[in-house]
């Protein structure tokens, strides 16, 4: 588990000091999946950063319970504990081919020749990319990238994947393979998952959702509990699934009518209506 | 006036082992003044096609034929053509180099040999239709802006010279979802002040669904459907074949038919949809 | 894609051939040693060991001669520039003369001489990086650096720096045409008029790439941090190097070709 314990940061700027975040607890359970959403400018990218270790809050403690009964902890080493894909798929890709560049991280970790070959091997198998093992980058597709992106970071074992918009250059093709592959990740190896996103079909995926605003938590539930609170739509500047909008309008004729996120949870809660 | 390709085939390494029909056999009509919807899946051909429209690609085969000028890769004849239409590239902020906005818009309106009082006043106009203040925005950096204002700069940047075509290529990629809705409007409005025509090339169904009237679709370099964007969507079995997805609207409503829902909608669009939506419950009597 | 396809030299061109499969700073060592024998060499007739190493090189390696030729396109200019100049403008015995241009015997073997020296170091580096990938080329620039580390020549992070400039090459070509599109649609006309207006004309695209490199740099240096990477910490390597019996080989070969050389030069 990842916990948050009253997280700050925050930048010096030529115009003074500005708070990006402000408070934030959380605690991420291990094998999760949570979205964070919000307002661009509201600290996403900064709490995905936070929670990798690639950044270091000013104030409170991002860390990683070890063991739950002697509450051991540790702080978060990117890449070994937390392992970070990018949005631009071409942006993160280090070396001249595939196979090289799910190497890269590992070369980092410093381990033997054969954990490598070993650990390349599997991840190639695990998201199906052997066939371009010796493809360079840019003859990839954007989801293929990303796939890569997303296995030169597995094979570095981490317990946790955040993914920071890692989908929104793609197109909807591309995005459901993706996103795909992170949910069999998630269910298969039982790594826990943060997405931030501003795609509906992501935030749905997820059990939690952290709503940022003006770098404060405005809401920490699940995506119904959010949806459901227009306040917090409305301060996450939150899109509603048009079948929620649609449950909105029914609930004003009938009150017990249930928020629906999807047309089939809509259509049928319709029909048990008449 | 319109835009017409007749038979158009593009083909990458001609006559090399590798060669490769991008475009095949399209024939296409789009009428000045339309809202028209280009679609389908990625590699079907929708960049290539895009760039036939003004002279970056000339067809293998078949002719372009922009209201009476057939394109061809002769200086004058492309000149007229670009001066006529407008490509939005994707994500055309990357195309910035001005030191102010000002100098990013007037760009084009320079290059075609407007005069200091036509710039002045294009430059005004376009940013005032993608709802930016001149006042304010104009002697910014076009490099300190939000993504959102970016992008409409750079729309702004195509529209400023006037063209009466314009294409826009995923115009609301990568912009949060307030923008989008509102950059489409705008060139809605634009469109019924100024008859523009309007191309949009979208992998978003529900944008379609909400502002385009007609719709091309491309399959494999070919056109799989020309026309309504409502019969298009109608008919499930070739939006799957076409490896596109049905519209929020569409969905909603099938849903609610395959279960045998005595609500009935509009279903071309989100907010028609919502407006029938509350007249049928009223119908039903509900209390 | 026509910028980024015509970039040929420094391309690599995979294959199984004992060419490719053999290590990297052995072939490395192998062009430098011949590029010095190319230059030691002072008369057409002493680069015949260097030929046959280079076309028994490329016979082996199986890469298509269409290949080498394509690596000879870029600097055919070059080539015809120089021979033309020495053919024209060396002084000697006249054995051709249409009024003040003559062709003088000297000029002609000295233009031969040349070209077989221009190509002969162009195919030389043609086959070197088209039968060894970029990376491990890179490694093997690393291993030839790693004495001077001592002295504080950061190898491992130069073959890194190295390795990342090609992995972008084709990307940043391909944005280059982007941006190209993009202004043309502007109204924007690329290389027409005057050299001031031509220059003038770069500015637009220049620009654009400058500022997406920079962004790209930025990304890039944040995604490297993520997975572990820390400036002059050390790294294990993913490719192993080992010696094989090919390597000696290569290295005896080129040992003998270019010692054929200087001995044929002081000797004969």
């Amino acid at each position: 588990m990842i916990r948050l314990d009253k997280v700050s940061y925050q930048i010096e700027t030529s115009a003074g000091a500005v708070q990006v975040l402000r408070d934030i607890d959380l605690e991420l359970p291990d094998g999760s999946i949570s979205a964070i959403v919000g307002p661009n400018g509201s600290g996403k990218t900064t709490l995905a950063r936070l929670v990798s270790g690639l950044l270091r809050p000013t104030s409170g403690n991002v860390q990683l319970l070890l063991d739950a009964e002697t509450h051991t902890v540790t702080d978060v080493r990117p890449g070994v504990d937390v392992g970070l894909v990018f949005q631009n798929p071409d942006n993160q890709l280090v070396a001249t081919t595939v196979e090289d560049d799910i190497a890269f991280g590992l070369e980092n970790l410093q381990l033997s020749h054969g954990e490598m070959v070993q650990r390349v091997e599997d991840v190639l198998r695990l998201l199906g990319l052997q066939p371009f093992r010796d493809y360079p980058p840019h003859r990839l597709s954007g989801g293929q990238k990303q796939k890569v992106a997303i296995a030169g970071v597995l094979a570095m074992k981490p317990s946790f994947l955040i993914l920071d918009e890692a989908t929104s250059l793609l197109d909807p093709t591309n995005r459901r393979e993706v996103m795909q592959t992170v949910l069999r990740l998630n269910h298969e190896l039982g790594i826990g998952v943060v997405i931030v996103t501003h795609l509906l079909d992501e935030v749905l995926v997820a059990s939690r959702v952290c709503v940022l605003a003006d770098g404060v938590l405005a809401a920490w539930d699940s995506p119904r509990a959010v949806f459901s609170n227009p306040a917090i739509v409305k301060r996450g500047e939150l899109v509603l699934p048009l079948s929620a909008r649609a449950s909105f309008l029914l609930q004003e004729h009938w009150t017990d009518f249930p928020l629906c996120l999807t047309p089939e949870e809509f259509a049928r809660a319709t029909c048990q209506l008449t | 006036m319109s835009i017409d390709l007749k038979n158009v085939d593009y083909v990458y390494d001609s006559g090399e082992p590798f060669e490769y029909f991008a475009l095949r056999g399209i024939s296409l009509h789009i009428d000045e003044g339309a809202f028209v919807g280009v679609v389908g899946r990625t590699g079907s051909g929708k960049s290539t096609l895009v760039e036939h429209l003004n002279g970056l690609l000339f067809p293998t085969r078949g002719d372009v034929v922009v209201d009476d000028e057939i394109i061809s890769n002769d200086r004058k004849v492309l000149a007229k053509v670009r001066r006529r239409v407008g490509i939005v590239f994707q994500y055309p902020e990357d195309q910035f180099f001005a030191e102010t906005i000002f100098e990013e818009v007037a760009f084009g309106c320079r290059n075609y040999g407007f005069s200091k009082e036509q710039v002045d006043e294009s430059v005004h106009r376009a940013m005032k239709t993608v709802g930016l203040d001149p006042d304010h925005f104009l002697s910014l950096s076009p490099f300190q802006l939000s993504g959102g204002e970016q992008r409409r700069v750079a729309i702004a940047s195509i529209i400023a010279v006037g063209q009466k075509y314009i294409v826009l290529d995923e115009p609301t990629a990568g912009l949060d979802s307030g923008s989008k809705l509102a950059v489409l409007a705008e060139l809605e409005t634009l469109r019924q002040a100024t008859h523009v025509t309007v191309i949009l090339v979208s992998h978003n169904m529900d944008e379609v669904a909400e502002f385009c009237k007609q719709v091309i679709v491309l399959d494999d370099g070919a056109v799989a459907f020309q026309g309504p964007t409502d019969t298009f969507f109608s008919d499930v079995t070739l939006v799957e074949r076409t490896g596109l997805e049905l519209p929020e609207s569409y969905r909603l409503s099938r849903a609610l038919k395959a279960c045998g829902s005595a609500l009935t909608v509009n279903e071309a669009s989100t907010e028609r949809m919502l407006e029938s939506l509350k007249l049928s419950v009223s119908d039903l009597g509900g209390a | 894609m026509a910028l980024s396809r015509s970039f040929v030299l420094g391309q690599h061109y995979p294959g199984t051939s004992i060419v490719h499969r053999s290590g990297a700073l052995v072939k490395l060592v192998s062009t430098i040693t011949l590029m010095i024998g190319v230059f030691v060499a002072t008369k057409t007739a002493q680069y015949v060991p260097i030929v046959v190493l280079l076309v028994a090189g490329i016979l082996v390696s199986r890469i298509p001669l269409r290949f080498f030729a394509r690596g000879l396109k870029p600097i055919l200019f070059l080539i015809v520039l120089t021979v033309v100049v020495q053919m024209f403008f060396t002084p000697g015995k006249i054995i051709w003369q249409v009024g003040f241009v003559h062709i003088t015997r000297e000029g002609l073997v000295l233009a031969g001489f040349i070209l077989c020296r221009l190509v002969l170091l162009t195919l030389v580096s043609v086959l070197l990086t088209a039968s060894t990938s970029p990376i491990e080329l890179t490694d093997a620039v690393s291993d030839l650096l790693k004495p001077l580390s001592h002295i504080g020549v950061p190898s491992a992070e130069i073959a890194l720096v190295m390795s990342i400039a090609m992995r972008f090459v084709p990307t940043i070509l391909e944005e280059t045409e982007r941006i190209i599109r993009a202004q043309v649609s502007r109204g924007a006309r690329i290389g027409e008029g005057s050299l001031v207006m031509r220059m003038k004309s770069l500015i637009p695209i220049l620009i654009p790439l400058f500022v997406s490199s920079f962004r790209r740099a930025d990304d890039l240096a944040v995604a490297m941090e993520a997975r572990g990477f820390r400036v002059g910490d050390p790294r294990t390597r993913y490719h192993a190097r080992h010696f094989q019996s090919i390597d000696v080989f290569i290295l005896l070969g080129t040992a003998a070709a270019v010692s054929g050389v200087i001995l044929w030069r002081l000797f004969l």
